[in-house]
């Protein structure tokens, strides 16, 4: 009882951050080196694999290039900032730390959910899920604005009196949980763990392009707020991944700018102001009533 | 897909779970691992009717009954044995903003024997007061910087980060019994 109520300085959570992440990262050149052998049993390997992990790199270059250079110093700014109007003021013991990470989890999923469910933001969301394939280096397929998303959606946390550091650290943490789920190398684990926690069959189905697995399992960690709030589908039918309209072309700039791409190209061709609005902040799929023009996703 | 019913439910439980769960983190305050012998040598002035030292248990945060006219307050997560903590009570924006030590209304130096210390002041007026503290490590009686950054323990009233320079207004305080932390940035 004693080591969980200890209480931990900001750096001692900014390195367990640093350290979880970073190992995290290593291993996961490991597990994708296995993930290549089973893809090469299977004889499913192949030059369009080849370059989709590279340009799964290449994206999470860019992105931490944009992080390092704009978003990081503003998101850190922003959080200290908001800190001070904190309604309470929440020690930092990994008891707490726990509580954070649950917290964050729900606000992983509004967040994912508002990435999918608004056009503007699935513009930066979908380049994680142009990818046809599904292996762990698809977890850091990310695309130009992901970093920026989440701030709104943990502002909260910071206000409600969690340390800043705290909150980082828990975001971190849901991401890093995220990243292990992308895999074929698993089944489904015993029922129990299936009902309650994000596995890799569940977040299968988020990146399926089926018409039954659209929008559903954006959960982070637990799979129950899914289940709570109707977006969740349990995986059946083979999953085909990707977009529902599949990027033509997978080199690293065309994969990183399509979202905004297809966002500006829509913006441009509908009329009226209104319809414009509409198509930044309406669901991916969505066309103005009068328009027949399709284009979805 | 949830129906926009079903969706603005959705986001009022989640609401409701997200305030809870803080509210639950809350009440959950630090321990420290250091417990030093009581030091008998600790100043008590005047001013100081009780110093008490204890560890809190998991749910025993904030109060500390005390009578409606005194000051008290309790400094939560002390990490470090050494040294004394100084405490420093303005009642004044000019004085709290200059650290200016003719303008304090009470002074103490509290030896360390736990996690927290407590001190309550008998006497002191109707505030409001800004108070501000630090773990004096090395003995020279000042907060000791590196560069721009102390290497003590420091903190105050109003502070929700080792970072923020609260002003008197923020840092105001009544009489009653408050809470605050040590923050460490080394
Ligand atoms: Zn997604």
């Amino acid at each position: 009882m004693k080591l969980i109520f200890n209480q931990l300085t900001d750096m001692e959570i900014y390195g367990w951050e640093a350290f979880i992440g970073d190992w995290l990262f290593i291993f996961s050149f490991a597990f994708l080196a296995l993930e290549f052998l089973r893809y090469g049993l299977r004889e499913k390997m192949s030059w369009g694999l080849i370059g989709d992990v590279f340009t799964n790199y290449i994206t999470l270059g860019a992105f931490i290039g944009i992080n390092y250079l704009i978003i990081g110093g503003f998101y850190v700014g922003v959080f200290f900032y908001v800190s001070e109007y904190a309604i309470w003021t929440i020690e930092t013991n990994w008891a707490t730390v726990a509580i954070c990470i649950i917290l964050a989890d729900i606000m992983y999923y509004w967040q994912h959910r508002f990435a999918h469910r608004v056009n503007v933001a699935w513009a930066t969301h979908t380049v994680h899920h142009s990818s046809p394939h599904f292996n762990i280096s698809v977890a850091y397929r990310f695309g130009p604005l992901d970093g920026v998303l989440p701030l709104p959606f943990y502002i909260p946390l910071v206000l409600l009196g969690f340390n800043p550091f705290v909150v980082f650290f828990a975001e971190m943490f849901v991401q890093l949980y995220q990243t292990l789920l992308h895999t074929e190398g698993f089944g489904k684990f015993p029922r129990i763990i299936e009902k309650v926690m994000n596995t890799p069959s569940h977040h299968r189905v988020h990146h399926g392009s089926n018409n039954k697995y659209l929008d559903k399992n954006y959960g982070g960690i637990f799979i129950i707020w899914d289940r709570m709030f109707g977006t969740f589908a349990e995986e059946k039918e083979e999953v085909v991944y990707g977009l529902v309209t599949p990027i033509k072309r997978n080199d690293p700039f065309s994969a990183f700018f399509h979202g905004f791409y297809r966002l500006g190209q829509k913006v441009f061709y509908t009329k009226g102001l209104f319809n414009k609005i509409g198509c930044l902040i309406m669901p991916p799929g969505w066309e103005p009533a009068h328009q027949k023009r399709q284009i979805k996703q | 897909m949830p129906s926009f019913k079903q969706t603005v439910a959705g986001i009022a439980v989640s609401t409701v779970i997200v305030i809870g769960g803080a509210y639950m983190a809350y009440e959950m305050p630090s321990i420290s691992e250091y417990v030093v012998s009581y030091d008998s040598s600790s100043s008590n002035a005047a001013t100081v009717s009780e110093i008490v030292r204890e560890t809190p248990e998991f749910g025993d945060v904030a109060t500390n009954p005390v009578s409606g006219s005194d000051l008290s307050f309790t400094i939560h997560g002390i990490e470090r044995s050494y040294g004394k903590v100084i405490v420093m009570v303005y009642g004044d924006e000019d004085s709290y903003r200059n650290y200016d030590p003719n303008g304090l209304l009470a002074y103490e130096e509290l030896s360390i024997n736990s996690g927290t210390v407590t001190v309550s002041f008998e006497n002191i007026g109707e505030g409001p007061f800004a108070i501000t503290f630090f773990q004096d490590e090395d003995g020279n009686g000042d907060l000791t910087l590196q560069g721009e950054y102390p290497i003590e323990g420091y903190g105050g009233s109003g502070m929700k980060t080792p970072y923020s320079e609260p002003s008197f207004e923020k840092a105001s305080v009544g009489l009653g019994s408050h809470n605050f932390k040590m923050h460490y940035l080394k």
